[in-house]
């Protein structure tokens, strides 16, 4: 194989990133280093220079460390792979096969884009951190980039079919890609064809925005500001009135309780303030979305998907259809009465890391942040051509008989000893909580039951739940990593079971197919029949 | 495939085609005489360990074992269910027979209970200080020493049937099979757990021995698949040369895709 690699792929020179690179590593720098900056300027206007000597002193050498790595920097693609070298006194040569790259992930932030450069990331299912990060190539090298890995990707899986001795182990690995179409129709696949499965407007994000509450993540920002403001000498008379509000002491409670009947003026400002701060919170989430997913879309490149977006920072995510692990349907609540729905995906690249980056972010847990329920189908389809969508047309199997009564017990078990805590803690009258917790805990156990379904279809292994924001998933049997039946001693007593489908990377889609309450004898089949199709 | 394809013979020294593996593991039932398998053991389930596990239990069913329960108990075994468990042993065994499971090396239990004990002395001579202490200021018959004592005697009970029985329970309650769909692992007395890792998820495997399972043959087989939750499945307590073959196994027959 290698002599015919040899022969198809002649010696490609060597190629660097742009030398705005070394902008953007300092800028990176300074971004992370901002606060010792304002430490140390702030002490040498006290007259102490010995932090701005050892800023200085570091700085030099992150400098340096960027042009190290902006001269040694480079890479090529060749044989087949991505050969990426750097170093001087520790070099590392690092090759990836083209064939395992998951993802190919750019990101432009504002000053990216005023250069028109991009910086590139590229994932495969090893570790949490990309495989390389290429900062900073200009567009055209990326488009170049991409198009030699898509083409290469294509090359090398139809070669095995000019070479002889490697027909049966494609044949046998049945690449899903490749091997669903005769040989004569793969030339045909060359050439890029370009489809734009879904793109969103302003309506569409706006419409996002009013059925999420994302504008939740700028409260606690906005509190930290007022808090911090305290420490900036310029902002502490302007904010000390909305602070001195805040800071609220245990007798501030006792006076906020009105005695007797409360006056008009105090139910109208707690009126007002309520759909003020309503307002605040979608406008927050409205713009959360747009500032996000400004001018988004989906196309399909071949047999790549490509997800491009961003007000200020764009983001474009290419995501290859095989690579998909699994596809996640929510619904919100305010989503449903609206008739809308997101779509979540999950790939192996850059694995199930705490700190995602904006990239990654948008290609996997915000796939599709927005789109009409008449649209889901046909989209997922899309993403895997070999499925049909049909939700209600999956064979969804109820759990055990027993589960809601399991559920529901559990919730009166819980009420009862919370009432007994509360009502010990605040006497007497903290028993009255179990008056609320009770209905609230049986309504979400009825709920809970209701929704939780299994299903299973040729390819598929599907999995619904929730309680106010409905998750249907799927994982492909082809991509199932381990299968676990789990039963506890109480599962045991009610005669059920956990069945548990792994998979790569899983986390983003914020679902995944873990099946309590089934029951024992079903979930013992179903785990010895996925066992049987998930070679 | 092209690194697929030249990453197969290295593990096939003897040069087999892998496509032979993968068209048994898709068909079962044909196996045919004329093109006997392609390795030197065929039926890794059956040669490996001495211990007959399923037949030995269900020949005691006095002894309430998780293999061996009666039909009216709930299962976390199939050889309860309706129909005969559709997979097969690998190197494609009679379809009829249930899931044979392998136990664990019976010296794995005595390793076991002696890290346990070591454990459980350190705990129980540490324990030893406050009761001399409470000894010592409220002398030896006062109730507040007799009360402490037997505290002492009771937790030290647990203690020793945790470090001595749980061990053996553990061992009657864990065993392992590789089938032409993977291997498959159960464990667990009250919380049970079987898990199966398809043969072609696996990307690589780890054989480790500490020093007590060195000085006892055994050694801890670590199957390592791409997936999230269960990225490494451990199976401790084999003896060192079933994990090695086991290893052998995973590694010969796992597929071309990497499922992911």
């Amino acid at each position: 194989m290698e002599s015919d690699s040899a022969v198809t792929f002649p010696e490609v020179p060597w190629q660097r990133v742009r030398p705005i690179s070394l902008l953007f590593v300092i800028v990176a720098k300074l971004r992370q280093w901002i606060i010792p900056l304002v430490v140390g300027l702030y002490s040498a206007q006290q007259g102490n220079f010995v932090l701005v000597g050892i800023g200085i002193v570091v700085f030099a050498i992150v400098f340096a460390l960027a042009l190290i790595r902006y001269f040694t920097l480079q890479f090529r693609l060749a044989d087949g792979e991505l050969q990426v070298r750097e170093g001087v006194l520790f070099r590392s040569n690092r090759t990836v096969p083209v064939n395992r790259i998951q993802n190919i992930d750019l990101v432009q932030n504002v000053l990216h884009r005023l250069f028109r450069v991009a910086e590139v990331r590229i994932e495969t299912a090893s570790g949490k951190e990309p495989e390389a990060i290429l900062q900073v190539l200009s567009l055209v090298d990326v488009e170049r980039l991409r198009a030699s890995v898509f083409e290469q990707t294509q090359v090398s899986s139809i070669l095995p079919l000019v070479a002889p001795s490697a027909v049966a182990n494609v044949v046998d690995g049945g690449s899903e890609s490749v091997l669903s179409q005769s040989p004569a129709a793969m030339p045909l696949q060359l050439e890029r064809t370009e489809l734009v499965l879904l793109s969103l407007s302003l309506k569409h994000l706006a419409l996002a925005g009013l059925t999420s509450n994302r504008g939740l993540l700028l409260v606690p920002i906005a509190l930290g500001v007022l808090y911090e403001s305290r420490n900036l000498p310029g902002v502490a008379n302007f904010a000390s009135p909305v602070r001195n509000r805040f800071r609220i002491r245990s007798d501030d409670i006792y006076e906020m309780i009105p005695t007797g009947i409360p006056s008009f003026y105090f139910v109208l400002t707690l009126l007002v303030g309520l759909i003020v701060a309503f307002t605040l919170l979608k406008l927050f989430s409205i713009a959360w979305f747009v500032i996000r997913f400004y001018g988004y879309e989906l196309k399909l490149i071949g047999n790549d998907l490509r997800i491009g977006c961003g007000l200020f920072t764009k983001v474009s995510a290419t995501v290859p259809r095989s690579r998909i692990q699994f596809i996640s349907i929510h619904r919100s609540w305010l989503g449903r009465k609206l008739g809308l729905a997101s779509i979540r995906i999950e790939t192996a690249g850059g694995g199930g890391n705490e700190n995602e980056n904006a990239s990654q972010s948008v290609a996997r847990r915000w796939f599709v942040p927005v789109l009409w329920e008449s649209q889901v189908a046909g989209l997922v389809e899309q993403l895997r051509p070999d499925i049909q969508w049909t939700e209600s047309q999956f064979d969804w199997r109820p759990l055990s008989p027993l589960a809601a009564t399991r559920i529901r017990r559990f919730a009166i078990v819980a009420t009862v000893l919370l009432t007994l805590v509360a009502g010990f803690v605040w006497r007497p009258w903290g028993a009255a909580i179990g008056l609320v917790l009770l209905p609230t805990l049986l309504w979400a156990a009825w709920r809970t039951a209701k929704a939780m379904r299994y299903a299973r279809s040729d390819s598929l292994v599907l999995f619904r739940s929730g309680l106010i924001t409905r998750k249907v998933s799927c994982a492909f049997t082809d991509k199932i990593q381990t299968l676990r039946l789990s039963q506890s001693p109480f599962d045991r007593r009610w005669k059920m079971a956990t069945l548990a489908v792994d998979t790569a990377a899983a986390g983003p889609a914020e679902h995944r197919i873990e099946v309590r309450y089934m029951d024992a004898d079903e979930a013992q089949r179903e785990f010895a029949e996925l066992k049987r199709v998930s070679t | 495939m092209e690194l697929g394809g030249e990453r197969a013979p290295a593990h096939s020294p003897s040069g087999h085609s892998v496509q032979g593996i993968t068209t048994e593991m898709t068909d079962p039932n044909s196996s045919n005489p004329a093109q006997p398998l392609p390795r030197a053991e065929p039926v890794v389930v059956e040669y490996i360990n001495a211990e007959p596990v399923v037949a030995e239990r269900l020949a005691k069913p006095a002894t309430p074992e998780r293999f061996a329960r009666p039909a009216t108990e709930p299962l976390l075994s199939e050889l309860q269910s309706p129909e005969p468990e559709p997979d097969t042993p690998l190197g494609g065994q009679d379809n009829s027979e249930p899931l044979r499971l392998q136990s664990l090396d019976p010296a794995f239990v005595t390793v076991e209970r002696i890290g346990g004990w070591i454990f459980s002395g350190v705990l129980l001579g540490a324990g030893l200080i406050p009761l001399a202490v409470v000894a010592f200021n409220y002398g030896f018959f006062n109730w507040v020493t007799a009360c402490s004592v037997s505290a002492y005697l009771v937790l030290g009970a647990g203690l020793s049937w945790l470090t001595h029985v749980l061990p053996k329970k553990q061992h009657q309650h864990a065993g392992w099979c590789l089938t032409n769909s993977g291997l498959e692992i159960r464990h667990g007395i009250w919380w049970r757990n079987q898990i199966s890792v398809p043969l072609a998820r696996v990307q690589h495997t780890d054989v480790n021995q500490g020093p007590l399972l060195r000085r006892f043959g055994l050694a801890k087989l670590t199957v390592h698949t791409a997936g999230t939750e269960n990225s490494a499945v451990a199976l401790n307590g084999l003896s060192f040369e079933v994990a090695q073959r086991l290893r052998d196994a995973l590694i010969e027959n796992r597929g071309e895709i990497d499922g992911v």
